[in-house]
């Protein structure tokens, strides 16, 4: 079998849904720590457009960008699956997968303040109030039984969102107002392959919260 | 499969909607196109779409599909008699999926930065940052095609579709900003490879003229306009 290297940083959500997707099916492969304030020749090689992590770096071929590395995971060990089979169904997986993902609102959260970062909380809202009823409606995951890429492509809303909301000093998530997502969050959480596969959560909000610093001192500028 | 039983909701000058429309071409599926009037949303497309309200929606028999790409990828693996859309090997389906998310998220904002930019000197800068993009984009002709007239090899891929359903407003962005976008300098792959696109069976009749999208761009300024 082809070598697999992924390139990641500890505290992004990104290079972790690899890490889970991995895990689940099961490949062994060599995790590369990269300093993103101090770029490796490897990664600027491998990544020329975006010059970001995750990179997956398969027979000495690199994919770049989560989603397409998820995917590409799915497609290259199909064992396990981690999407539908049927193709109205991964349409649908696909869709839920995408959603948010191209929200600015999420950003303007993490670096924004007073009237700005209220109306980014209420946009963040009414997002997940959609996400939680009609992408994961009474599933227990949003795979049915099993978590699938649709969890996986979430589940950086618990420890990362969460670290991200204690930053800011406003909280989105509250088990009254988003009450399936809260529970999809202990459910996830408690799946061993993400268990055995977090980051150290105190570390992750210092992390955060250094970020939060700069983003505003930045934006006031 | 009976016409009816394919549906794709959408409107003539959508970039988004055409990419749908070009892949049932390529499948040989009939399909019967209800567009949406401008500025109105029809109750098929509300319930069809309840989340994001958007064109274009297929409807098989009465599943409804949505986000063009997604649309694309579930048409490949509905109707898989060839020819295929996506490439067959994993990581040619990874570079493929790339460089449409790149289409996506980097050159059509850029474009549309184009439209919105005021002066000469923002216009001058947004056309540049298209221009920058483009040349990557025949860097990734070069590689993907090799050789071969499209993206996908012999016949219309993924990419191509991704990438030249823009074609049309590329034109009319060409048109108004008086510019060659694509040129046989800097993008000789590119500029062959719009012409042979926009000129596929399976394009040709989705692809609206030029003059009718500059005319309709202008309708849209218009609107834009008048709501500020």
């Amino acid at each position: 079998m082809e070598e697999v290297k992924l390139h990641g940083f500890w505290p992004s959500p990104f290079s972790q849904r690899v890490i889970w997707a991995l895990k689940l099916k099961g490949v062994e492969y060599e995790y590369i720590e990269e300093d993103i304030t101090n770029k490796s020749e490897l990664l600027l090689k491998y990544n020329p457009v975006y010059k970001k992590i995750p990179v997956l770096v398969h027979g000495g071929k690199p994919i770049v960008e989560s989603l397409v590395i998820l995917e590409y995971i799915e497609e290259t060990w199909p064992h396990n699956p981690l999407l539908p089979t049927d193709a109205y169904q991964k349409a649908i997986a696909r869709f839920w997968i995408q959603f948010g993902t191209d929200k600015p609102c999420f950003r303007t959260f993490f670096q924004a303040s007073g009237e700005e970062l209220e109306k980014a909380a209420k946009e963040i809202l009414e997002i997940l109030k959609i996400l939680e009823e009609q992408g994961l409606g009474d599933k227990k995951f949003f795979g049915g039984d099993t978590i699938n890429l649709v969890d996986i492509a979430h589940g950086w809303l618990p420890l990362w969102f969460e670290s991200i909301e204690e930053a800011v000093g406003v909280k989105v998530m509250e088990s009254t107002t988003l009450p399936r997502l809260h529970a999809w969050i202990q459910n996830f959480m408690e799946v061993d392959v993400i268990k055995e596969n977090l980051p150290d959560r105190e570390k992750v909000l210092v992390h955060m919260k250094k970020l939060r610093e700069k983003f505003v001192a930045n934006h006031s500028n | 499969m009976a016409k009816s039983d394919v549906k794709v909701l959408g409107a003539w000058p959508s970039p988004f909607v055409m990419k749908p429309r070009i892949a049932l071409n390529i499948k040989s599926v009939e399909y019967e196109f209800l567009q949406e009037a401008l500025g109105s949303k029809s109750e098929l497309l509300l319930k069809s779409n309840p989340v994001h309200k958007k064109i274009p929606v297929l409807i098989h028999g009465d599943k409804p599909v949505c986000e063009s790409l997604i649309i694309v990828e579930y048409i490949d693996e509905t109707w898989s008699s060839a020819p295929s859309i996506l490439p067959s090997d994993p990581y040619d389906r990874a570079t493929a999926r790339f460089w449409a998310a790149y289409v996506d998220d980097k050159l059509f904002p850029s474009m549309k930065e184009i439209f919105i930019a005021e002066g000469v000197e923002a216009k001058k800068a947004a056309i540049q940052q298209l221009v920058d993009g483009l040349i990557l984009l025949e860097d990734a002709y070069v590689k993907c095609s090799k050789g071969k007239p499209f993206f996908g090899g012999n016949e219309i891929g993924y990419l191509d579709i991704a990438f030249g359903s823009y074609l049309g407003w590329l034109r009319v962005t060409e048109k108004f900003n008086e510019v060659k976008l694509l040129d046989e300098d800097k993008t000789p792959g590119l500029a062959k490879w719009a012409d042979i696109f926009c000129a596929d069976p399976a394009v040709k009749d989705v692809m609206p003229e030029t003059d009718k999208l500059a005319e309709y761009a202008k309708v849209l300024a218009k609107m834009r306009a008048a709501s500020k």
